[in-house]
């Protein structure tokens, strides 16, 4: 694996930037992906993201100052574009962005990328009842085991806060699957 | 308790203790909270995703570098002529039209008054009468009555108990 800060100086460099983003795709492409699919549920719409995602990455590296962790600069810019992705097609439907999650949430039962049963269902539905932010604290310390640090960087938000977060959301989310599992 | 003695011959991971809680919740909830969400992508998908990737930020790249038939620089020039245009002749057109007291409508200068654009005080307004006026505000004759005074009140005060206090 390459150092991130070799990584960083390829990548602004007008002769090697090109391969350095491959490099760059390459490294990262699994774990934004996912990332950004426990926020938008459906494989198309965390294809696109991802891309998008990977392209802003590429356009804005020279703005990158170096003062947080590249691989966290980089979520950052996928966190925002998926929320952005799920406010717009709020709006476009003038329903809230939790009906727009519901909405989805229902999809996934024909989704063909979809291969969880009831009680992954009711994991969602038990997600979506938390705040955004929760949501983020959740999905990031439960399936992907980020650091608090890391998450600190990323959320912009302070440890302390983002361990009682997740406390919270996870005794929210216990106590919804233990009042709906036998539904 | 342990004695002073078993603790010297055992040891225990740094920050043992402190990270026991959260293992131990973790162990918890994963009996109940599922570690798998369900969700798959198509076949070989992360081995396509570069070549996308890169196609897309290529075609982007060329439609930024496409250059437009009026550039910025010209359709802003062409905006503030317009923009000044429009401002000079509404000034002189404003400036041939002079407004009159009769035009304006009073209900606008009591809004005007009402938020406090006019501030005089009793002296200031009195100066603005004749000593005939004046008089004959202040004569028994156009005073009020204690009738007339209640309907007033209870027509136009909303707090009659906060009056009452008085």
């Amino acid at each position: 694996m390459i150092d991130e800060k070799e990584l960083i100086i390829a990548l602004k460099s007008p002769y090697e930037s090109e391969k350095a983003f491959q490099v760059l795709v390459d490294q990262y492409k699994e774990r934004l992906y996912w990332h950004i699919r426990k926020i938008v549920l459906n494989h198309d719409d965390a294809d696109d993201i991802l891309q998008n995602t990977f392209i802003k990455v590429y356009k804005n590296i020279h703005k990158f100052e170096g003062n947080s962790k590249l691989y966290t600069w980089m979520y950052r810019i996928a966190t925002n574009e998926a929320i952005t992705f799920l406010n717009k097609k709020a709006k476009k439907k003038n329903i809230t962005i939790e009906e727009v999650k519901n909405q989805l949430i229902e999809n996934l039962k024909s989704d063909i990328y979809f291969e969880g049963n009831q009680i992954q269902i009711i994991l969602q539905k038990a997600i979506n009842t938390l705040p955004q932010k929760q949501q983020l604290v959740f999905n990031m310390k439960y399936f992907e085991d980020h650091t608090y640090e890391d998450l600190s960087e990323i959320l912009e938000t302070s440890v302390g806060g983002l361990k009682s977060s997740y406390h919270i959301a996870v005794k929210k989310i216990t106590a919804y699957i233990k009042s709906n599992e036998t539904i | 308790m342990k004695s002073k003695k078993e603790i010297d011959n055992f040891k225990i991971p740094t920050n043992y203790f402190d990270e026991f809680e959260n293992h131990l919740f973790k162990k918890l909830n994963e009996e109940i909270v599922p570690k798998n969400t369900g969700f798959n992508t198509p076949v070989g998908y992360f081995n396509k995703l570069d070549i996308k990737i890169n196609r897309k930020n290529n075609s982007k790249s060329k439609e930024e570098k496409m250059i437009p038939v009026v550039s910025i620089k010209t359709f802003m020039y062409a905006a503030s002529i317009a923009a000044i245009t429009i401002l000079f002749f509404s000034v002189l057109n404003d400036m041939n039209h002079i407004h009159t007291l009769k035009e304006v409508e009073i209900s606008s200068i009591e809004i005007f008054i009402n938020e406090g654009n006019i501030q005089l005080n009793q002296y200031e307004i009195t100066s603005l009468f004749t000593e005939e006026i004046i008089n004959n505000m202040t004569s028994g004759e156009n005073r009020l009555s204690g009738n007339q005074l209640e309907d007033y009140l209870l027509e136009n005060i909303n707090d009659l108990n906060a009056l009452l206090q008085y």
